[in-house]
């Protein structure tokens, strides 16, 4: 049985284009399924739209309900201003929610499952909030990490936490996510390993097998769940991060 | 038996889809949800809360063990951070769990 933590590993498809002794630059698994969400997002969105129906089809309901999904997730957090960010965020919730939805093929590779690309994600996310909050308040955006009204013993203690937690937000953004992807679809697979081990005992083994079996089927019903899930998540939180760059003070 | 079952219902499927659809009208609108974040379903807030705190102390105690690197004050900082860290963690739960996002200490 193979390990399970082998599903994982970052394979090179093609030679490295660029290669020197530090650096090598090339066609991975990795990058595979991310020019795979990527394009099958880009043709979802412009294939299902083109026939533009008053009544819309399967696939033209799919890319509206997917746009009003997001654009009402927008107003409810961060109001009709929020509006402006639409692009940015329905981009990071499509390419979340297809990364962990091709995860879901066997043999297919979860970019989502690697703690460098969702933190590169939140850093994304964090760092367009500080731009966007100091662009459009100046100094002012620093309101956020010192509450009004609140007695002046107490403030250095409470813009110490202040500053703790909003530095915590792109950790808990990218771990939550890729820890999520990696337990999921690690514990499929020790549990489909299970039914292979177990049936190879013989006849006790397979009527064994058949608790496994319903563990990994169950299971699998879970990761479709927690792959739309945390894409959700991720996306409602950048949200109200970006809300909080519009309105610092509260 | 089915046939003749079907064609007095009809009218309450067409009533039922306005219903449907006055609701998706009124849900366009954009006001039906805490505006700060509070969790929307419990099992999408209840997945929230686990990474939170133990972030948090992480976190705190990673500023600390920096700035001792960087002022040479080693151990002091880490123990005062890790400190607030776990108060940070306490904080962040108490917003993402109290309703309407907690007290408005932000």
């Amino acid at each position: 049985m193979a390990s399970p933590m082998h599903q994982f590993e970052i394979a090179p498809i093609l030679e490295p284009f660029i290669k020197t002794d530090t650096l090598e630059i090339g066609l991975t698994n990795s990058a595979a399924a991310m020019i795979a969400a990527s394009l099958s997002i880009t043709a979802l969105m412009i294939l299902s739209m083109s026939g533009r129906a008053v009544i819309p089809g399967r696939l033209q309901s799919i890319a509206e309900l997917s746009y009003e999904f997001v654009a009402n997730m927008i107003r409810d957090t961060a109001g009709t201003a929020g509006m402006r960010f639409m692009p940015f965020v329905f981009s990071l919730f499509m390419f979340i929610l297809i990364g962990n939805l091709i995860g879901m093929f066997p043999y297919a590779f979860t970019f989502t499952s690697h703690i460098i690309v969702t933190f590169a994600l939140a850093a994304t996310v964090i760092l367009s909030v500080l731009v966007i909050g100091f662009a459009k308040h100046g100094l002012g955006f620093l309101r956020l990490f010192a509450p009004s009204g609140l007695p002046v013993l107490l403030l250095p203690a409470i813009v110490v936490i202040e500053i703790i937690s909003f530095l915590t937000r792109p950790v808990s953004l990218s771990v939550r996510l890729f820890a999520n992807m990696l337990a999921g679809h690690t514990m499929l697979k020790v549990f489909a390993g299970f039914v292979s081990s177990l049936s190879a005992l013989g006849t006790i083994g397979i009527i064994g097998a058949i608790v496994p079996l319903a563990g990994t089927l169950a299971i699998t019903a879970l990761e479709f769940l927690v792959a739309f899930l945390q894409a959700y998540i991720f996306a409602i939180l950048t949200c109200i991060y970006l809300n909080d760059a519009l309105h610092p003070a509260h | 038996m089915s046939g003749s079952d079907d064609e007095p219902r009809l009218p309450d499927d067409l009533e039922a889809l306005g219903e449907r659809l006055k609701r998706a009208g009124r849900g366009g609108t954009g006001t039906g949800r805490e505006p700060d974040g509070a969790p929307v379903s419990g099992y999408a807030g209840a997945v929230r809360i686990g990474t939170e705190f133990l972030v948090a102390v992480c976190v705190g105690g990673g500023v600390g063990w920096a700035l001792d690197q960087w002022l040479g004050t080693a151990p002091w900082l880490l123990v005062v951070f890790f400190l607030f860290g776990i108060a940070t963690g306490v904080v962040n739960i108490v917003r993402l769990t109290t309703p309407g996002g907690g007290p408005k200490t932000r």
